[in-house]
């Protein structure tokens, strides 16, 4: 018997999880969000950087009180120092990650979705036909209990389990995972509303360094990078190494550390019962490591097709694999393009990224209204690397 | 004859419960729980994986030499 039932159980109160919850409660299911941290969206485990606004307007209004600052240039830092900044007025922004993060959630509840925090789960029930909800704990009771639904979506994020134990997929390997570290820095010379990116193996081998700026002379500084080209190095001494040269002596403020998948999307993103979305299911960017509004496009497809396979009574694999073909025609396959280029970008020697940046410098309308163009970045690194036009083309004409 | 249970040692004064870790392991030997990180080392099979990837060097694995 179970303790309770439900029509949809989210595990993990993220943006994608929150999003997912936010519209099978309002397409009428009775929906439970479980989220095992205490506090919604804390720590931070992010950047903050998000896209532009009509991106963004499509899931919420971002209010100001989310909006740390606005963006309207950036800057890209070669390996050997060399500056090439670009204006953009409404690229994007950077938010308070912990406040939109309750406020996805809020208009989850808002939308008759039960959210529970400090409730982990434990585990997935499954008969054998298909998954048949959750195992769950309390964790300020201790009292176990069961939660039964016709769909589960798992939207735990980068340390997710429920996909492993759905088989949809594995553990990562360490180069699919960039390591990554950031501290909110107090007194940098920054100009505001320009974002910083810095390439090259010095400060962040196989990913890249950036600065953020949040207003008042405050910076989210961190970097990202490839633990399988770091020689046993961590994330916080490249950080060190960072800091010191891009703002000696600054303050610091929170420590912020996090792993971002970088791994090519997931074969099945469904199996009976059960959808994987968000950055469990490999819903971000590789070449940006961005996730939000993926997840949050994740969660539309896959609340989408939770609701017609409720309301059509078939709640498959097959059924439920709509959403895998839906997400592979358009964001996933987006995605591909960019994991090959950040395949072949962050791989790179220095000096070979050196004249690639140059290249890239002089591509026209390599920078979109929705940031860079990942095709126009694809071009140019295929003009250095001739196999990578081969893989390029299979992706595109994959169906 | 069976290998001893390992200690997984996480310095707790470093972890920042990222979960990078938990995302490589691949044997559940580390996972989130709540807002902590939880060690199984009887379900440990020394691969380095999980210092490997983290950010902070809070975790030591004795086999990573």
């Amino acid at each position: 018997m179970l303790d309770e039932n439900f029509d949809v159980v989210v595990i993990g109160a993220g943006p994608a999880g929150s999003r997912t919850a936010a519209l099978t409660a309002r397409a009428g299911l009775t929906t439970l969000l479980l989220e095992k941290r205490k506090k919604i969206g804390f720590p931070v485990r992010c950047a903050e950087g998000i896209g532009p606004r009509e991106d963004v307007g499509r899931f919420l209004d971002l209010d100001d009180d989310l909006i740390s600052s606005t963006i309207d240039s950036f800057a890209v830092i070669s390996p050997g120092g060399r500056w090439f900044e670009a204006d953009k007025r409404g690229i994007g922004f950077i938010v308070d990650r912990q406040l939109f993060d309750q406020r996805l959630a809020d208009l989850a509840a808002e939308a008759g979705a039960e959210v529970r925090t400090s409730h982990q789960v434990t585990g997935l029930l499954k008969n054998d036909h298909r998954f048949k909800g959750v195992e769950v704990t309390d964790l300020e009771s201790g009292r176990k209990y069961t939660a039964g639904a016709l769909v589960t979506a798992g939207a735990d994020g980068v340390e997710s389990i429920s996909p492993r134990w759905a088989g949809l997929k594995g553990a990562y390997k360490p180069s699919e995972i960039m390591s990554c570290a950031q501290y909110l820095i107090e007194g940098i010379d920054v100009r505001d509303g320009r974002i910083e990116f810095h390439l090259g193996r010095r400060f962040a081998p196989g990913g890249y360094a950036w600065v953020f700026p949040k207003g008042s002379g405050t910076a989210n500084v961190g970097l990202g990078v490839n633990p399988a080209m770091t020689g046993g190095i961590k994330a916080v001494d490249y950080l060190e190494r960072f800091l010191e040269s891009r703002c000696p002596g600054a303050g610091r403020g929170r420590l912020v550390v996090g792993g971002s998948v970088v791994a090519r999307g997931l074969p099945s993103l469904a199996a009976g019962g059960f959808i994987a979305v968000g950055e469990a299911a490999n819903q971000n960017n590789a070449f940006s490591g961005g996730g939000i509004i993926n997840a949050l496009e994740g969660a539309d497809l896959a609340a989408e097709t939770i609701i017609e396979a409720i309301k059509g009574e078939d709640v498959s694999a097959r059924s439920l694999g709509r959403y895998t073909k839906r997400w592979k025609r358009t964001t996933g396959r987006t995605n591909e393009v960019f994991r090959q280029a950040a395949r072949s970008f962050y791989s790179m020697e220095d000096d070979k990224m050196e004249k690639v940046i140059s290249r890239l410098k002089n591509t026209p309308g390599l920078i979109t209204e929705k940031g860079v163009d990942p095709l126009k970045v694809l071009r140019v690194l295929a003009s250095t690397r001739p196999g990578l036009l081969f893989r390029l083309v299979t992706v595109l004409l994959k169906r | 004859m069976e290998d001893a249970p390992l200690k997984i040692d996480i310095d707790r004064s470093r972890c920042i419960v990222c979960g990078a870790c938990s995302a490589v392991c691949p044997n559940e030997a580390l996972i989130i729980e709540g807002s902590t990180l939880r060690g199984y080392p009887e379900r440990c099979r020394p691969c380095g994986q999980a210092a490997l990837v983290c950010p902070t060097g809070a975790l030591d694995c004795p086999d990573e030499e």
